[in-house]
């Protein structure tokens, strides 16, 4: 892969997948053995069923966040690595059982760290910097 | 600056300013206006300068017995450097939030910096697992 193929990559897991809420594409940018790791579920999931923890995982980002929109802020791109800083933002306007609504307007920024292969995210690292934290960050999944 | 004379200097870094305590290698290697956007800890308000960054790499050292960081990965491109890295030792003091637990551990993340003329000007970082590991399965 290119440096360039690879912020394509990018440009479909932010905007073509989270964006267009088209999570059913994570099944084809991603290795089907893709690890995840996310602040928001256990290491060992992320390891073993990296595909469905991180297909879990955007579809409560969804249902709390229905507006959301990501940008892509910073991207270093390398021939079989790349790395994005990112924000989102959105209205907190979807419930959990233990996370009710606040309908507040958030911003969060995080970056991740991706390993590719053969075209596909075969290893993503998540991890949250900035003022403000994920509303997930206070879910008991974690 | 090349990319890879800027990943020699985030390798340096973490080598001798984190792993070694030589924190005089921040002075030569980060500008003098410096500003760090990083997970907040204890009595730490102010996140620019070098001597403010100083003392929360000391208060990590504080916090964990035989720190040892390690870049996991490191790629770069333009004036940035990505890492991907980890940071392990005794955790024997209170660290961001978390009493000591007295354990082994290792916590990782992803380090962003922006280097102008050679020198770190900016870093963005955060930590992955550090609730499981410090905090345990809430």
């Amino acid at each position: 892969m290119s440096v360039a193929e690879n912020k394509v990559l990018m440009n479909r897991l932010f905007y073509d997948t989270f964006n267009a809420n088209n999570l059913a594409q994570l099944r084809e940018i991603c290795t089907p053995d893709v690890e995840v790791e996310s602040p928001l579920f256990p290491t060992e999931e992320g390891r073993k069923d990296g595909m469905n923890a991180f297909i879990k995982l955007m579809t409560t980002y969804r249902h709390v966040h229905p507006d959301m929109v990501y940008v892509i802020e910073d991207v270093v791109a390398e021939p079989d690595k790349v790395a994005v800083g990112f924000s989102y933002t959105g209205t907190h306007s979807g419930s959990l059982p233990d996370i009710p609504a606040s309908g507040q307007k958030v911003r969060v920024t995080g970056l991740c760290f991706v390993h590719v292969r053969d075209g596909k995210i075969a290893r993503i690292r998540f991890c949250p910097y900035g003022p403000m934290p994920s509303v997930l960050s206070k879910h008991p999944h974690k | 600056m090349s990319t890879e004379a800027n990943k020699a200097v985030l390798r340096r870094v973490f080598e001798e300013a984190f792993n070694k305590n030589k924190l005089e290698v921040i002075d030569e290697t980060y500008a003098e206006d410096y500003e760090f956007d990083a997970p907040p800890l204890a009595g730490q308000v102010v996140t620019t300068g070098r001597e403010a960054f100083k003392r929360r790499v000391q208060s990590f050292a504080a916090a964990f017995g035989d720190i040892h960081y390690k870049i996991e990965d490191v790629i770069a491109e333009g004036d940035l450097v990505a890492t991907n890295f980890s940071v392990s030792g005794l955790h024997r003091g209170e660290f961001a939030g978390f009493p000591p637990t007295n354990r082994r551990v290792e916590i990782t993340g992803v380090h962003f910096a922006r280097f102008v003329d050679g020198r770190i000007k900016k870093t963005w970082a955060g930590f992955t697992n550090i609730d499981e590991v410090l905090g345990g399965q809430k």
